[in-house]
């Protein structure tokens, strides 16, 4: 196999496996989740692969004790609850193996009793604006281009030459010293 | 040992790519927060249909339960209300998310494209831009950064407009677990003549 074959290979490999775990809860055969979930993983580590931790971190997209995909009102349930200790956890509970986990959320804490804003007729919708760099293909190849080896070697042989003929020009001792 | 050139040229013919191996149509992870075309538009209207109006009650110190309105910030409600599952009213709803906003939970950003797919309330998501935390926080609390605004009482133009704005969301593999109603009403059968 070639590179390009390797790499396609690897990709439908990990895609299959990956849609596997999730045809799980349609399939009504929760009890595969395991097993798929620890090939999926045995899959991605064999390809050197890091995934991001929305997927790997435990109990966030998979159920940690079964390893069913966790899909909210069919196979878990979300309590949040707040203590009065300022301590607000969001958990988890899946359906399938009554396995519990509950993460650390804080709530937002509330703005309403700072000033609010000074009148409502003209209440100013404060426009985000989202700054897109326009920068084109076209520009980027571009700067690619300059900063390639052979475009910085070129520079500063231009440079150089521009700076010799001035020095040149002068014919004093002096310059002929710097050089 | 080569020239400079040379590995010049070597170095330009490779370069290093990123490709997205799990970016799959059936997963979808790419686009399961639906696409916005205009935000601004959408926070535009959500000032001025939703947020000017709880502005002008809390000045008018109108308490929450005579507003003309539904407004629900609690996460625990905004899931009972999804989850509530009543074929006799089709029943429909916006929720908006600032889940570009930092101090919102992951954990939680994470299901809610998935319940409000999964809910058999018909739940158009909005993702807001981000700083639009900050913007909803000035006239009302939003203790999970989510706002649920059931569309009973909503100006029917305003639902337009939004819906207008906001793709629908697709997510192939939980189609099957959706809740479909049925369109069957009545089934064909045989009665004995008399």
């Amino acid at each position: 196999m070639n590179r390009i074959q390797r790499e396609r290979f690897r990709d439908r490999h990990l895609r299959q496996k990956y849609d596997l775990l999730h045809s799980l809860p349609t399939l009504q055969t929760p009890a595969l989740a395991g097993l798929y979930l620890k090939s999926f993983y045995n899959a991605t580590k064999r390809y050197d692969l890091t995934l991001p931790s929305e997927i790997t971190d435990a109990d966030v997209k998979f159920c940690g004790e079964c390893g069913v995909v966790h899909v909210p009102m069919v196979n878990m349930d979300i309590v949040s609850t707040s203590d009065n200790e300022q301590e607000d956890s969001l958990s988890f509970k899946c359906r399938h193996c009554n396995h519990k986990v509950s993460f650390k959320s804080n709530k937002i804490e509330s703005k309403i009793n700072s000033p609010p804003p000074e009148s409502l007729s003209n209440s100013p919708s404060p426009v985000i604006q989202n700054k897109i760099s326009n920068s084109t293909a076209k520009s980027r190849a571009k700067k690619r281009k300059q900063n390639s080896l052979n475009s910085l070697l070129a520079n500063k042989k231009k440079e150089q030459k521009n700076g010799s003929t001035s020095s040149l020009s002068s014919l004093t001792l002096e310059s002929f010293m710097k050089r | 040992m080569s020239s400079l050139k040379a590995i010049d040229k070597r170095i330009a013919k490779r370069r290093q790519v990123y490709k997205a191996v799990l970016s799959n149509p059936f997963v979808n992870e790419e686009q399961i927060w639906p696409h916005v075309k205009n935000q601004q538009l959408v926070q535009e209207l959500l000032q001025k249909h939703v947020l000017n109006k709880v502005q002008h009650l809390q000045q008018m110190k109108v308490a929450k339960e005579e507003w003309p309105f539904d407004l629900i910030t609690d996460f625990n409600k905004i899931y009972a209300y999804l989850e509530q599952n009543e074929p006799e009213q089709a029943k429909e709803a916006l929720l908006f998310v600032c889940n570009k906003d930092q101090d919102v939970p992951l954990v939680m950003l994470q299901q809610i494209p998935l319940m409000s797919y999964i809910s058999s309330t018909q739940t158009t998501l909005v993702q807001l831009p981000k700083g639009s935390l900050g913007n909803i926080q000035k006239f009302i609390d939003l203790p999970y950064g989510i706002l649920l605004l059931p569309a009973e009482h909503l100006d029917p133009v305003f639902l337009q407009q939004i819906h207008e704005q906001v793709a629908k969301q697709i997510v192939p593999w939980l189609a099957p677990l959706k809740y479909k109603s049925t369109d069957v009403k009545l089934a064909k059968s045989s009665a004995p003549l008399k």
